[in-house]
């Protein structure tokens, strides 16, 4: 009667002949070639069978799981988004203000002689659009009445009347032709021709100057600045360039129209010009 | 024999799903978990067999890991004859309690890899020391194996319950056919 079972004699043949085949096919070549077929088909077949669907449930479970996020990121997406567009509208408010105030600080730069005051326009009145503003600057700033009034562009208007922490300023543009302009036009170096400015034409969007002089060399494209003459502005602050000449009919002179070098529809930052001599 | 091969064939399929579920980190100071639920149910499985049977048994998965998981020659054949030969000397003293089957899962886990460690340690694949690889590879694998025993004691129960009922079952057809030949005669 055999020593072993069946079972016994089949596995002790199937260790057997592995061991065997390993150690011939170990000895002819690199390696184990059981070990090779065999654990590239069994790694193929596991992947395939076992590792690959359970990757697949583990990221079908994570997808899941993340699913319950993905509202409350669409809703957070989608407030963003729906300030976004605030944030590039401030962005450009805040560029433009930015730039307005870098003009006007090279403004005062160039007029630091007069000692210029900077004030925020806090106030426009829709119904007087073009006659007065309200500044956020005062007695108690050293503000004056018929101070010049300038933005980083150009002359805007003068001050009219002055409380204690806020000024009001009647703009050039204002119908009030009380009071008048001198101004100069820069023809040359050395030649200039004097005159008034008169009022703003609305319709046309220019001032109208009218020259003393009956003077050929004034053409279109010279500027035009305060002459300070009269005393009440400082001379020098920009008014505008000439946008054309007419002859005056049966008087001596000519009327030019000037372009405002100020943009009168839109400032923020002004500053107020204390020339001591004009006032 | 071949159910009981069977199931633990099945629990080496799973350590491999485990295995895609809880990726090894070859990072030296990370924590590894090393799925050994088809090492444990051998083991559980081999406390009924005798010597010769249980030796064979190991022998055979021994080096169906070394060829389809480990991609080694008679290293795991020759450690799982030796877990065998430990199972079978310390089967007396045991029973199949939960308890006992935690306690004998994580000590063979810990000697088969105690065992595979210092056999690296000697062929100089490794320069992890002791400490490290206690605390990187065997805490994590011990612990979390620990608990998946509760879970494998479970299922042997159930196999070796439907086996015995289908056995049962057998030998109840046998009696049947036994009294209808006694009552033929």
């Amino acid at each position: 009667m055999s020593k072993f079972t069946r079972t016994q004699k089949i596995l002790m043949g199937v260790i057997a002949f592995f061991i065997m085949f390993g150690a011939i096919t170990k000895s002819m070549q690199n390696g184990n070639l059981i070990a090779k077929l065999g654990y590239d088909g069994f790694t193929m077949l596991n992947y395939a069978l076992i590792s690959h669907p359970a990757e697949l449930v583990k990221n079908w479970m994570g997808d899941l799981a993340q699913l319950w996020y993905v509202q409350e990121e669409n809703d957070e997406l989608r407030e963003e988004l729906s300030k976004q567009k605030k944030y590039r509208l401030e962005n450009e408010q805040l560029k433009r203000e930015l730039a307005e105030k870098n003009a006007l600080l090279d403004m005062i730069d160039r007029n630091a002689q007069y000692e210029p005051i900077s004030a925020n326009v806090i106030k426009r009145d829709a119904d007087g659009w073009n006659a007065l503003i309200t500044i956020d600057v005062g007695e108690s700033d050293g503000i004056q009445a018929d101070m010049a009034v300038v933005s980083a562009d150009g002359m805007i208007g003068k001050v009219q009347d002055v409380n204690y922490k806020t000024s009001t300023v009647k703009l050039l543009t204002s119908e009030d032709r009380s009071e008048r302009v001198s101004v100069r036009v820069s023809i040359s170096d050395t030649e200039s021709a004097e005159g008034i400015l008169e009022y703003y034409d609305e319709a046309k969007g220019l001032f109208l100057i009218r020259l003393f002089t009956q003077n050929e060399n004034v053409t279109k494209g010279m500027q035009v600045t305060t002459s300070g003459l009269g005393g009440l502005y400082p001379s020098g602050l920009s008014i505008g360039e000439i946008a054309s000449v007419e002859e005056m009919d049966n008087q001596m002179g000519k009327t030019v129209f000037v372009t405002p070098a100020a943009k009168f529809d839109s400032f923020l930052y002004v500053a107020v010009l204390n020339d001591t001599e004009a006032n | 024999m071949r159910m009981d091969a069977l199931f633990i064939f099945v629990c080496f399929l799973v350590d491999s799903a485990l295995s895609m579920l809880f990726p090894i980190s070859y990072a030296p100071d990370d924590f590894i978990f090393i799925a050994s639920l088809g090492f444990c149910a051998l083991v559980l499985t081999l406390r009924k067999y005798q010597l010769l049977d249980a030796v064979l048994l190991a022998g055979c998965f021994g080096l169906f890991y070394d060829f389809f998981y480990a991609n080694t020659y008679l290293i795991n054949f020759i450690l799982y004859i030796l877990i065998a030969w430990l199972v079978c000397i310390w089967r007396k003293h045991m029973t199949e309690t939960i308890f006992e089957s935690i306690i004998l899962c994580i000590t063979t886990i810990f000697v088969k890899e105690g065992m595979l460690y210092c056999i690296m340690r000697i062929m100089d694949q490794t320069s992890l020391s002791v400490g490290e690889w206690f605390v990187n590879r065997e805490f994590l694998t011990l612990t979390l194996n620990a608990l998946m025993v509760f879970v494998l004691v479970s299922m042997i129960r159930i196999k070796d319950d439907y086996l015995l009922s289908k056995e049962k079952r057998i030998r109840k057809e046998e009696k049947i056919e036994w009294m209808k030949y006694l009552s033929k005669r």
